[in-house]
């Protein structure tokens, strides 16, 4: 390799996905802040129902979710190196590991929905399922984008000039996965 | 692989490190106001390295990084407040 | 074909339609109809059905004019189809999609408007009548905006992809457009449950999306009239030196 490769730098994304991705970002901080604020009125009732949590599972995901978003870091990376097809192969183990947590969350929805909780048992478990939810969707969303790139990657001029593209996505993917380190210690471990 | 060995790869690492450090504190200590903040702490710093090392943001106008820090401090301190709210 | 005088005419009126909705939904809907705050999910028959009887008045006429400016929203739907076909050229796809997405938003908020109208006709029914009716406006409209989250993508996605120098969305409220269309979601969580901030009078099914709606709905007015200002003025410059050179 010539040692004069550029550092990770990267070509920016554009202004308007950062204004996308911190309007989000504000929505689920009012989330939060309102769990928090919800919570101190009944604290117990939060505790006893946080108890009925798989702690597991959302364990797994919070795992997954930061090794999907290794993947698209090193994807970018490919990318910027002239290595289109590395890019994708990355893009692609992102996507497997987006699959591996929705699964996740539907085993852990369906428990949770066999033990007879829902969504109007308490506010507690209110907020676990929009939160978590709200979130979920995210995730799907991501997966989209992440195999509208994975296609767009295919077109050789797209691998030439593609690259904010890229990283605009990749900005939004680790934003669900940023979202879902602060929604797991909330909902599942602060008491 | 030169396409893995890069400082943003050590962070990932640090990260899924952090995550269990995270849940072992949980395992130990949960319900005590050191493990809530310890928690909390880990949470935001995580948090934070993502915005910095995978998001790039220092690539952005200065003024984002302000935006982004500022929402840190301000869900962490709502956080940090709520634990000790709860104490009583 | 229209002349260009009379075609500008009505571009500019349709485009003031944005704010004439705005304000007129503001007031009626809002104020004068009691919706700021409106009532909650978790109110007993007999409560609502107190609430109505004591702003009656208020509540008909909110209402009732309600259904009518809220076509308001028509003329500013159809001109940005028109300004949309002209970025998309020969198939536009999406224009369509906005004009169809902005057709059945007044729809929806217009049934929605008209089940609290009916709520309030019979003030003498049984209370469990008139908190019906109520759900229903509720849930028709916090329940069907997606027709208006495709209107907002569809108009992003176009904004998106106008590549002139001075384009009709700058690419900021693009992206602010598809997120306040994205914002509405939280707002199916109303067709379940009855208190906290995720039923109808909380502030993440409510006050948030709404602000988010209206708000995109005031910032793209404002892109639209420039717009049909800027072209007002291309189109005078040209007929003004057309003039000028035919006198020369």
């Amino acid at each position: 390799m010539n040692s004069t490769v550029k550092t990770d730098q990267g070509h920016r994304a554009e202004e308007g996905i950062w204004i996308f991705i911190f309007a989000d970002m504000c929505m689920f901080g009012i989330f939060f802040i309102t769990f928090m604020y919800e919570r101190l009125k009944s604290p117990a009732l939060y505790i006893e129902s946080q108890l009925q949590l798989n702690q597991a599972l959302g364990m797994i995901n919070t795992l997954v979710l930061l090794i999907s978003s290794w993947f698209v870091v090193l994807a970018t990376r490919a990318l910027h190196r002239g290595r289109p097809k590395y890019s994708s192969l990355f893009l692609g183990l992102a996507f497997f590991c987006g699959a591996v947590f929705v699964v996740n969350k539907v085993i852990e929805y369906s428990e949770k929905i066999e033990q007879g909780i829902s969504i109007l048992t308490n506010d507690f478990f209110m907020f676990y399922y929009v939160l978590t939810g709200i979130h979920l969707a995210h995730v799907l969303g991501g997966m989209v984008v992440l195999f509208v790139l994975m296609r767009k990657l295919k077109n050789s001029s797209f691998q030439k000039t593609g690259m904010s593209t890229v990283e605009g996505g990749a900005i939004y993917w680790h934003m669900v996965d940023l979202l879902w380190i602060l929604i797991f210690p909330l909902i599942y471990f602060l008491r | 692989m030169d396409l893995i060995y890069t400082p943003k790869s050590v962070v990932a690492v640090l990260l899924l490190v952090a995550t269990i450090i995270t849940w072992l504190v949980f395992e130990t200590s949960a319900g005590s106001i050191y493990a809530s903040l310890t928690i909390i702490a880990i949470g935001i710093i995580k948090a934070r390295a993502i915005i910095y090392s995978f998001m790039d943001i220092k690539l952005m106008p200065s003024v984002w990084r302000y935006l982004f820090d500022g929402w840190l401090f301000v869900v962490g301190s709502v956080m940090v407040t709520a634990s000790f709210v709860a104490l009583s | 074909m229209i002349n260009n005088k009379t075609a500008f005419r009505h571009e500019l009126i349709s485009a003031w339609c944005g704010p004439a909705f705005l304000i007129t939904f503001v007031v009626f809907w809002g104020i004068i109809g009691q919706n700021l705050p409106n009532p909650s999910p978790a109110l007993s028959a007999t409560e609502l059905a107190a609430r109505y009887a004591e702003n009656l008045s208020a509540i008909r006429l909110g209402f009732i004019v309600s259904l009518i400016t809220v076509v308001l929203y028509l003329p500013w739907t159809a001109l940005l189809s028109a300004q949309m076909e002209r970025i998309e050229g020969g198939f536009p796809v999406m224009a369509k999609l906005q004009l169809l997405g902005g057709g059945l938003t007044v729809m929806v908020v217009s049934f929605s408007a008209m089940f609290w109208v009916a709520a309030a006709f019979r003030p003498e029914q049984s209370p469990e009548i008139t908190r019906m009716l109520s759900d229903l406006g509720w849930l028709c409209i916090d329940l069907q905006y997606a027709c208006t989250t495709l209107q907002m993508i569809a108009a992003a996605l176009v904004g998106l992809a106008d590549k002139r120098s001075v384009p009709l969305f700058p690419r900021w409220v693009c992206y602010v457009t598809i997120w306040c269309g994205l914002s509405f979601l939280p707002a199916s969580f109303t067709g379940v449950l009855k208190t906290g901030p995720f039923a109808w009078d909380g502030l993440l099914s409510y006050y948030i999306p709404y602000a988010c709606w209206l708000g995109w709905f005031l910032i793209a007015s404002t892109c639209m009239i420039k717009e049909v200002n800027r072209r007002k003025l291309v189109a005078e410059t040209a007929e003004n030196s057309s003039l000028v050179t035919s006198h020369a």
